[in-house]
């Protein structure tokens, strides 16, 4: 078992190193004397352009263009990501954030000179909230007191070291707000230093509640439930996001808290020779786990890998066995209830599930993804671990049963002497591997703003901008951990199996 | 008082009646041989007396308890009544010394020690004492079912009902079991026996229930059943079971299949090996080297040539009875069948025949010893 496990562990990682190689090699070019594939926007008419999921400005790229075609990708780094690999001819974004990307890929991508429209970004609140207004109110004046253009100032600054965010030490008698923000926007919102939310968004809305009376607790939420975790309630404001009609029926906007552009990132012509392989792996290690303590982030996203798996997998187990006590049930409508449980579970995509289970019927209480993550796989695995062992108690002869009644046990001795253990010799390995597939599975809690071991790897992707070094560690750290966690698992397997345990009866004088 | 008494006992499930009006009364001490054709009920009349199966209507009293009664302590009176089944089922998560060992401890609060202690004891009786520490599935099927009874006896119970106990086995591992189960009849314990075998209804059991079309159609002392039988269904079992009978309807017979057919009534029948060989070689001699041979030269597609075989008192013996009725009619002599034998198989019949002759309706008769 060892063996084969080392030996499969080195082919992997060799596999990695090998990906690894492939997908580093544009980035290896020099950085000096670039051309851009397109000087103009003009000359992109029927190109494809990629977005970033939940912002709007495909809409304005076609105002000026015939027959793009767009991409939607959950960050800015997905974008150039997928310019660089020719999946896509431009990315677009806040020009801000464009000029942050291209710096962080050097000799890959560079921007199109001209910003293409200008924009502008608001707060939004749920339909009616008292908040529009008093936002309003404190924006207009930080925008006349000019508290607006020093933020802007500071958050699009070279020098990362001035970029801290006001420690809350007001007195807050409205008591506190609840803001949702993407953390994949860089400058205006993203993670530091162990996965903190920070950025101009964020400091404004510090500044603001402040302003206001208010504390503020920021949640990271993926771009696309931003809008749904407004409009159901589970937080009061998110921002920010460009103003549109369609958005603006649902949700209340602010007035525009920075007038700003977009831009577009294109390839650059030179984006091929490589050199110093080496050189470009450790430096992509470095900006990865190094900068920022980023190895934290990553750290406490495998621990909350880990929590929700352990806590789902061990309530699962205990889900399963409820199950299957309910469908041997006399009462028949118990049984009928749990049939119809699994029938619904195993037939919608858990990720499904799971924002159902947290805009909706958690919409209106305030309780935290991790227990959302938790309830939603242990439903999952739940169900699985029912059928699973209830098919290996199916197999258990019926034979077995009737000997067990026929020498006097009752109907529930029967199942817990008899039938159980025997089953459970079935079952065992199968439920071992339900659980290390339920590990990965756990890998989408970032769509309710779990912040998991790969949502971690997202919001580090969002900052380097570099997308395959981020997803290879991640590979290799769920890869590990499965590995780790098969075997120990076996070793426990292996301890349970009665036909393992020696032919030999315990604490009685054997003659 | 009877110690089982059944009345009016009737199940039926939708469109099927398994047994129609049951009425029988088991003394302490006695050895019921339960017989009859498969799918009469025979079963379910067995797995009624300790409620596996729930009666449609009828009473069933076991030591004076009610089974029926709604109020009934079913684990308590099943405890009284040990069953073996026909595929044993070992509980396969325990060591066989801990199948002897669960129900007694865990019902009965013996100790440990007492428990492995009786359960060694049992295991020496059916002859396992060394298999204590195997696992049910290293044993052979006989093995197991003697696991099974030394089980059921560990609840120490007053009556002990099989369900068709060899029927699962081997035929070499039947008389194993049966060894076994004609032992605990001299220990005096009750028993009801399904079974298939007849030498064992007819020398080990003091009573035989002859069941047939859901009810029990006779009853009576092995002697009775099976010499004297008041009923014709009961007659006709009895010769049925008793005798084997085959038919050879073409000129490239199915002899495989006859063969393992013979083979088998044989075993049920208890007979030698030596006879055994003997009458398998004398209707293979006799059908390929003779019959056939004659019916495919005279170009009779159907021959229709019928065997009976039947075993003596003893099974020192057998009578094999053969109807050539076609090929008679066909104008087949015996001469002509004497001029198709070849040396070898002349000398081969010669050995296995002691006696032969023709009866009146022209049937062959030969005595195989």
């Amino acid at each position: 078992m060892a063996d084969r496990a080392i030996r499969s562990l080195l082919f992997a990682l060799l596999a990695m190193m090998a990906v690894a190689a492939v997908a580093l090699a544009p980035a290896l070019a020099h950085a000096d004397d670039l051309t851009p594939e397109y000087q103009t926007l003009d000359e992109m008419s029927g190109k494809r352009f990629a977005y970033v999921n939940g912002s709007v400005y495909n809409q304005r790229i076609q105002e000026r263009l015939e027959g793009t075609s767009e991409d939607f990708y959950p960050s800015l780094s997905e974008c150039v990501a997928a310019v660089e690999a020719g999946k896509a001819d431009g990315a677009v974004q806040l020009s801000y954030c464009c000029q942050l990307a291209v710096n962080r890929r050097p000799g890959t991508v560079v921007l199109l000179p001209e910003p293409v429209a200008d924009v502008s970004e608001g707060f939004f609140f749920p339909k009616g909230s008292k908040l529009t207004g008093q936002f309003n109110a404190v924006i207009k004046r930080f925008s006349e007191d000019g508290t607006l253009a020093k933020l802007e100032e500071k958050w699009v600054a070279a020098d990362e070291s001035g970029k801290t965010l006001p420690e809350q030490d007001w007195d807050a008698p409205n008591g506190t707000l609840k803001f949702a923000t993407s953390g994949v926007i860089e400058p205006f919102s993203y993670v530091g230093e162990g996965g903190q939310p920070k950025g101009y968004d964020v400091e404004l809305a510090l500044l603001i509640a402040r302003e206001l009376g208010y504390h503020l607790e920021v949640t990271t939420i993926p771009m696309d439930s931003i809008f749904a975790s407004v409009d159901t309630g589970k937080a009061d404001f998110g921002g920010t996001l460009t103003n549109t009609p369609e958005r603006a029926a649902i949700c209340d906007f602010s007035e525009p808290v920075m007038p700003t552009t977009i831009s577009v990132i294109v390839k650059s012509k030179e984006a091929s020779s490589p050199t110093g392989f080496l050189e470009v792996m450790s430096n992509s290690f470095q900006k990865t786990f190094i900068d920022d303590n980023r190895w934290m982030l990553v750290l406490s996203g495998l621990g909350t890998t880990i929590l929700i798996s352990v806590c789902a997998g061990a309530f699962g187990l205990l889900l399963g066995y409820g199950i299957v006590l309910a469908r041997r049930s006399r009462v028949r409508w118990v049984g009928k209830v749990v049939d119809c449980f699994q029938a619904l579970i195993s037939r919608i995509p858990i990720v499904v599930v799971l924002m159902l289970l947290y805009y909706v019927v958690f919409g209106s209480i305030d309780i935290a993804g991790e227990i959302v993550a938790i309830i939603a796989f242990t439903l999952a695995f739940g169900a699985t671990v029912g059928s699973t062992m209830w098919t290996a108690i199916e197999g258990v002869d019926v034979i077995q049963e009737e000997t067990g009644l026929a020498l006097g046990y009752t109907r529930w001795q029967v199942f817990s002497k008899i039938i159980f253990p025997q089953a459970r010799q079935q079952f065992t390995p199968q439920l071992m591997g339900q659980f290390v597939s339920l590990v990965k599975d756990t890998a989408i809690v970032g769509y309710i703003s779990v912040l998991d071991l790969t949502r971690a790897s997202d919001l580090i992707r969002a900052r380097t901008m570099d997308a395959f070094f981020p997803l290879i560690s991640t590979a290799v750290i769920y890869f590990l951990f499965c590995l780790l966690l098969s075997w120990v698992l076996h070793r426990i397997a292996a301890r349970i199996d009665v036909t393992n345990r020696p032919r030999k009866i315990e604490g009685v004088d054997e003659r | 008082m009877s110690l089982i008494e059944v009345r009016h006992l009737r199940k039926e499930y939708s469109g099927v009646v398994p047994l129609k009006d049951v009425n029988a009364t088991v003394d302490e001490g006695e050895v019921i041989s339960i017989i009859g054709p498969s799918g009469t009920g025979k079963s379910t009349f067995i797995r009624c007396l300790n409620r596996l199966e729930t009666p449609t209507s009828g009473q069933i009293l076991v030591d004076g308890v009610d089974m029926c009664a709604p109020d009934v302590d079913l684990p308590k009176m099943r405890q009284k009544m040990g069953m073996v089944f026909q595929n044993y089922a070992l509980f396969n998560h325990k060591l066989v010394v801990e199948n002897l060992m669960m129900a007694p401890m865990d019902l009965l609060g013996m100790s440990k020690q007492d428990a492995y202690d009786q359960a060694l004891e049992l295991l020496k009786m059916v002859g396992l004492k060394d298999k204590a520490l195997s696992w049910p599935h290293e044993l052979s099927g006989g093995q197991r079912q003697r696991v099974a009874i030394a089980r059921g006896l560990a609840m120490n119970p007053k009556i002990l009902l099989f369900d068709e106990p060899t029927s699962a086995l081997d035929p070499q591992m039947v008389s194993e079991v049966l060894s076994v189960i004609t032992s605990l009849a001299e220990r005096g314990l009750t028993m009801l026996v399904v079974t298939h075998e007849m030498r064992f209804a007819r020398d080990a059991s003091t009573r035989v229930f002859y069941m047939d079309q859901g009810e029990l159609w006779e009853s009576g002392t092995p002697r009775q059943i099976f010499e004297n039988p008041q009923r014709r269904e009961t007659r006709d079992f009895v010769f049925r079971v008793r005798n084997w009978n085959w038919e050879i309807r073409s000129v490239d017979p199915d002899f495989p299949a006859m063969s393992s057919s013979l083979q088998a009534f044989c075993a049920r029948q208890f007979l030698g090996r030596h006879l055994t060989l003997a009458c398998q070689l004398a209707i293979e001699e006799i059908s390929a080297s003779l019959l056939v041979k004659v019916a495919r030269a005279r170009e009779i597609a159907d021959p229709q040539i019928r065997y009976e075989l039947s075993v003596g008192e003893g099974g020192k013996e057998a009578s094999l009875l053969i109807d050539i009725d076609k090929l008679t009619a066909a104008g087949v002599s015996a001469d002509e069948l004497n001029a198709a034998a070849d040396d070898m198989s002349r000398q081969i019949l010669e050995n296995i025949i002691s006696r032969q002759s023709v009866d009146d309706s022209g049937k062959l008769h030969l005595v195989i010893s």
